[in-house]
């Protein structure tokens, strides 16, 4: 798959994961890895352009005696996945006309 | 290795980056051991689960590099530090030396090349095609710029000069020292960053006698060849026609590479990681060392190495040829036992694979003097 378009996509999935509650990092890569490749030094530079940004803001909070990193999701970042949205029914559309030409022709 | 020795090692491989950064990339890793210790996993499995820790520095400094952070910057207070002890050793060093050479030589007097001075260059994207450097001791950081321009920022002083220019198509950069005395270089840990405009699509020969060359999401469909004498060359979410790497003794790494034509790695002793690699053909050989090659996709592959060992991880190649004097092969290739074709040579030692198999599409040649071959296939 073309660098750029992963890029893109882990970005948004990362976002999608944390649309329920606030999130950390590990949990992130639990939820992640079924449907992309990511680990934490994926995951590293991928958490700091989002909250660069501004598609999450970051918190600590205790657990278990000591300080864990909480990431939740801000309204550019559910915005950020709107678009992602909008931007794949185009997608899907050219998709399925390539699809069945490809198949037809 | 435990967590102490990991966030140290982290820490002393991140060395150069401003403090805030470092603190923030230690304190994330030291969370992912906590978690995955919390998750059950003893301390070691937990770091054993983990990228090595140069690869993870190296991706932590690319990203840095790529938002502009000077890598190679400390801070401030650290920085007096450093320089107060390091004119207290050069003081004192040159003295004695000084001492030792009027004694002898009957030397007067030298100087140390004086104080670093910062330089920026700037090219347009229209002044030049193709892409050489030649440095000598030195690291080299290669990315892309925003503004469609080439930027170059580097230091210089008495000793340390530069010829850059643009001539015939060619951006050259070349490094000039002068010797300190009549013997020799001293090597430094300047670095040299170069930003390319997003249209480069030229050929890039880099070289590098001793030092570090790092190139970090440059896409070109010329030739990249890269040669190090002594050091490390780190590649990363880049594409070229073809790479060609050739090392004597140090280190290559290079992840998430897309390359239309060959990709050839060449070392006399040293360690070859390749991750996320697709290519027409695969080469790589080592005198002695480590070859590591990760989710590969060739179309075919040859794997050499006098003694050395080789391991393989999610291996795609339509034909691939490991010829080993002394070593062990192992790892595992993607598909089943019936996609491949395969003839397996071992003197001595312990061989998984069968001598003469199959009729697959996918070609599999083994030859190993004395050693080990542990290949299972994925399904």
């Amino acid at each position: 798959m073309d660098i750029q378009l992963k890029r893109g996509l882990i970005e948004v999935c990362v976002l999608a994961a944390m649309l329920r509650e606030p999130t950390y990092g590990y949990k992130l890569i639990k939820d992640v890895s079924p449907y992309m490749e990511i680990s934490e030094s994926t995951l590293y530079p991928i958490l700091k352009r989002l909250e660069g940004a501004s598609c999450l803001s970051v918190s600590s909070a205790e657990h278990n005696g000591r300080l864990r990193k909480y990431y939740s999701i801000t309204d550019e970042g559910r915005a950020r996945i709107s678009e992602f949205l909008t931007d794949w029914q185009g997608i899907m559309k050219i998709y399925s006309y390539i699809e069945k030409e490809a198949y037809n022709g | 290795m435990d967590k102490k020795h990991f966030l140290k090692a982290l820490g002393r491989a991140l060395g150069t980056l401003p403090r805030e950064e470092k603190n923030r990339a230690l304190s994330y890793y030291r969370e992912m051991i906590d978690d995955r210790v919390e998750s059950g996993l003893s301390e070691e499995a937990a770091i054993a689960s983990m990228d090595e820790v140069d690869k993870i520095a190296a991706e932590i400094k690319a990203d840095a590099a790529e938002r502009g952070v000077n890598v190679n910057r400390r801070s401030a207070g650290k920085t007096i530090l450093v320089l107060f002890i390091a004119l207290l050793i050069s003081a004192m060093l040159i003295a004695g030396l000084v001492a030792v050479f009027s004694l002898f030589m009957g030397v007067e007097g030298c100087t140390d090349g004086g104080e670093w001075i910062r330089k920026t260059m700037q090219f347009e994207a229209s002044e030049f095609k193709d892409l050489d450097v030649d440095l000598s001791s030195y690291k080299l950081y290669v990315g892309v710029s925003e503004d469609g321009k080439a930027h170059i920022e580097y230091y210089e002083n008495d000793r340390v000069t530069f010829d850059i220019g643009a001539a015939g198509g060619v951006l050259k950069i070349k490094q000039k020292v002068k010797p300190l005395f009549f013997f020799g270089t001293f090597s430094n840990d300047r670095q040299m960053l170069l930003l390319l405009p997003e249209s480069f699509n030229g050929r890039a020969d880099l070289e590098c006698t001793s030092g570090e060359i790092r190139i970090d999401a440059v896409k070109t469909a010329g030739e990249v060849t890269i040669d190090v004498t002594s050091g490390t060359a780190i590649i990363y979410d880049s594409s070229a026609q073809s790479f060609d790497l050739e090392l004597t003794s140090g280190r290559i790494v290079a992840g998430r590479i897309e390359c239309a034509g060959r990709f050839a790695v060449d070392g006399t002793s040293g360690n070859i990681l390749l991750e996320n690699v697709s290519c027409s053909d695969l080469h790589t050989h080592v005198t002695s060392g480590r070859i590591e090659l990760k989710s590969i996709v060739t179309g075919s592959a040859r794997i050499e190495a006098t003694s050395g060992n080789v391991s393989l991880e999610s291996f795609d190649s339509g034909d691939t040829r490991i010829d080993l004097t002394s070593g062990t092969v192992t790892g595992t290739l993607v598909g089943n036992i019936n996609d491949y074709t395969i003839e397996s040579h071992m003197t001595s030692g312990k061989n998984s694979l069968p001598g003469n198999y199959g009729n697959g599409a996918r070609k599999l040649y083994a030859e190993l003097t004395s050693g080990t071959i542990n290949i299972s296939f994925e399904e």
